[in-house]
C-alpha cells in the first residue's frame, strides 16, 4: 500500500506529476544559501546528541515513501462501504482510524467532515499551515501558499471555482480553519459508478485533494467495478 | 493571512506529488522533530518564532526556511550552540560564511518556552466546559496579548455558533512563553461569512474555526 499503490492510485493525470517547488522559494542562490546554513546545523546537532546521526534519513524515506494520501483514502473507502464505520468516525474519528490500521501518531484529535449534495467542506490553515500529516503526508505547496491561506475563507467559491470545482450556488460551502491540534480529514462524496467496488479499488480512486475538499470526484467510466 | 487582500490566484497543481528532494528541507524537520522529543522547545514558541520573523524575511525564505530559522532561534535561545560556533562549522565544512544565509533576524520576546515541554496536547480538567454546542459567542476584539496567540484577525468581535466542543488542550498563549499549560477547552465556532466580510458576502457561505474557551464570551 506505499508507493506503488501510491502511483497506481493517484497519478492518473501526466501533467500532474510536478514535484513540490516552495512557494515562492525556488530560488537556487537562496536554497544554497540555506543548504549551507543547515548543513552545518544538522553536523552541530548530531555532534551534541540532539539528532541522531541517521534522523534526517529516516524522516526523508517516512516522508516520501511511507506517508501520503493512501492512508485517509483508506478511511475513506471503508467509509463509503460500511455505514457502522460511518458513524464511529462521526463520533471518534481519532479511535476509528485505528480500525483501518492507520496509527494517528502525533495527531491527537482527528475530526472527519462528510462531503454530500447541498453542503461543501473545505479545510484551511490561516494563520500557519496546519495539516494531518499522518493521514495525508506532507502538505502540498499550494496548501501553504499566502494566496490560498489568505483568499480561501473570504472567496471560497471563486477560489475553487479557479482550482476547477464549480459549486452549485445553493450547495452551501463550509470553510474549516485549522487553527487548533485539531486536524480536520474531508470525506468527500463517493462517485457515481463505483456501485460494484470493493474497497481497495475505491481506495484507489480517492485523491489527496479531494480530502482536503479543493477537489470532487469524478465518476467512474461506466463498466468500472463490473468486472471484479 | 485570512482575508488579506492583494493576493492573486493559488499556485494550483492538481494532486501534485509532494517529495521532499533538498536535504536541507528535510532537516528542518528532522530537527524541529528531534527538539519536541527533547523538550528543548514546543510547537507553539516554534510557531511564535516564525512569527516574529522579520516579514521581510519571511515570504522569501519559503516554508522549510521559516521552520529552518526557527530551529536556530532555539537551539540559540536554549544555548545548545550559538551564531560563533555554526560559522565555524560552515568553514570547517568547506563553505564560505558568506555564501551561507545569514542568522535568522526575529522580534525579540519577553519570555521564551521552558526547558521541559510535554509534546502532547490534550489534557484532563476537573471543571466543566462554559460553552456548549449550539451557544451563541462572541470572540474578543482585540488580540489577546502581544505574545503568541490562536485568535486570527478576521474572526475577533464577531459573533458566532459553538459547532463543536473539544477537549482541553494546552493553552499556546501560555506554553509558547514558558507560562504554564493551563489546558484550555476548545471550540469549533461557526461564523456566517455576512459575519465577517459584510451583508453582501455569500448567505450561503461559513467559516469554522478552532477557538480556545479565553477568548470566547457569551453572545
Amino acid at each position: 500500500m506505499s508507493e506503488h499503490h501510491h502511483h497506481d492510485g493517484h497519478d492518473h493525470h501526466h501533467h500532474d506529476h510536478d514535484h513540490d517547488h516552495d512557494e515562492h522559494g525556488h530560488d537556487p542562490a537562496m536554497a544554497r544559501a540555506q543548504a549551507i546554513r543547515a548543513e552545518a546545523l544538522e553536523s552541530i546537532l548530531v555532534d551534541k546528541g540532539v539528532l541522531t546521526p541517521t534522523e534526517v534519513d529516516h524522516y526523508l524515506e517516512t516522508w516520501n515513501h511511507r506517508i501520503g494520501p493512501m492512508i485517509g483514502a483508506k478511511v475513506v473507502a471503508r467509509a463509503w462501504v460500511d455505514d457502522g464505520f460511518r458513524q464511529r468516525l462521526a463520533a471518534d474519528a481519532t479511535a476509528a482510524v485505528q480500525e483501518v490500521g492507520v496509527n494517528p501518531g502525533r495527531l491527537e484529535r482527528l475530526e472527519v467532515l462528510f462531503n454530500e449534495p447541498g453542503v461543501h467542506n473545505v479545510v484551511c490553515c490561516t494563520l500557519c499551515s496546519c495539516y494531518p500529516w499522518t493521514i495525508l503526508g506532507l502538505p502540498p505547496s499550494w496548501y501553504k501558499s499566502p494566496e490560498y491561506r489568505s483568499r480561501i475563507v473570504r472567496e471560497p467559491r471563486a477560489v475553487l471555482s479557479e482550482m476547477g470545482l464549480d459549486l452549485e450556488t445553493d450547495t452551501r460551502v463550509q470553510v474549516w480553519d485549522s487553527s487548533s491540534e485539531v486536524r480536520y480529514l474531508v470525506i468527500p462524496e463517493r462517485p457515481a459508478g463505483t456501485e460494484g467496488m470493493g474497497e481497495e479499488e475505491l481506495a484507489a480512486l480517492v485523491t489527496r485533494d479531494s480530502m482536503i475538499g479543493v477537489e470532487r470526484l469524478a465518476p467512474a467510466p461506466s463498466g468500472a467495478g463490473q468486472a471484479s | 493571512m485570512g482575508g488579506v487582500q492583494g493576493y492573486g490566484p493559488v499556485p494550483y497543481r492538481r494532486n501534485e506529488t509532494v517529495q521532499v528532494t533538498e536535504r536541507w528541507e528535510a532537516l528542518s524537520g528532522a530537527a524541529l522533530f528531534a527538539l519536541l522529543r527533547s523538550g528543548l522547545t514546543n510547537i507553539d514558541a516554534h510557531r511564535h518564532r516564525i512569527e516574529r520573523l522579520d516579514p521581510t524575511r519571511y515570504l522569501p525564505i519559503s516554508y522549510w526556511g521559516r521552520w529552518l530559522a526557527a530551529i536556530e532561534s532555539a537551539v540559540v535561545d536554549q544555548g545548545v550552540t550559538d551564531v560563533t560556533e555554526i560559522e565555524r562549522e560552515i568553514r570547517r565544512l568547506g563553505h564560505d560564511p558568506a555564501e551561507s544565509l545569514p542568522p535568522p533576524r526575529m522580534h525579540p520576546v519577553d519570555q521564551l518556552e521552558s526547558r521541559e515541554n510535554d509534546p502532547t496536547f490534550i489534557r484532563h480538567v476537573d471543571r466543566p466546559p462554559r460553552f456548549a454546542v449550539g451557544d451563541a459567542v462572541r470572540t474578543q476584539a482585540y488580540a489577546p496579548h502581544a505574545g503568541h496567540h490562536r485568535l486570527p484577525r478576521y474572526i475577533r468581535g464577531r459573533t458566532g455558533r459553538v459547532e463543536r466542543a473539544y477537549p482541553a488542550f494546552t493553552l499556546p498563549d501560555t506554553v509558547a512563553h514558558g507560562q504554564g499549560e493551563n489546558p484550555t477547552y476548545v471550540y469549533a465556532v461557526a461564523f456566517d461569512a455576512t459575519e465577517l466580510w459584510g451583508p453582501d458576502a455569500d448567505p450561503n457561505q461559513r467559516c469554522l474555526i478552532d477557538l480556545f474557551e479565553t477568548y470566547l464570551q457569551p453572545a
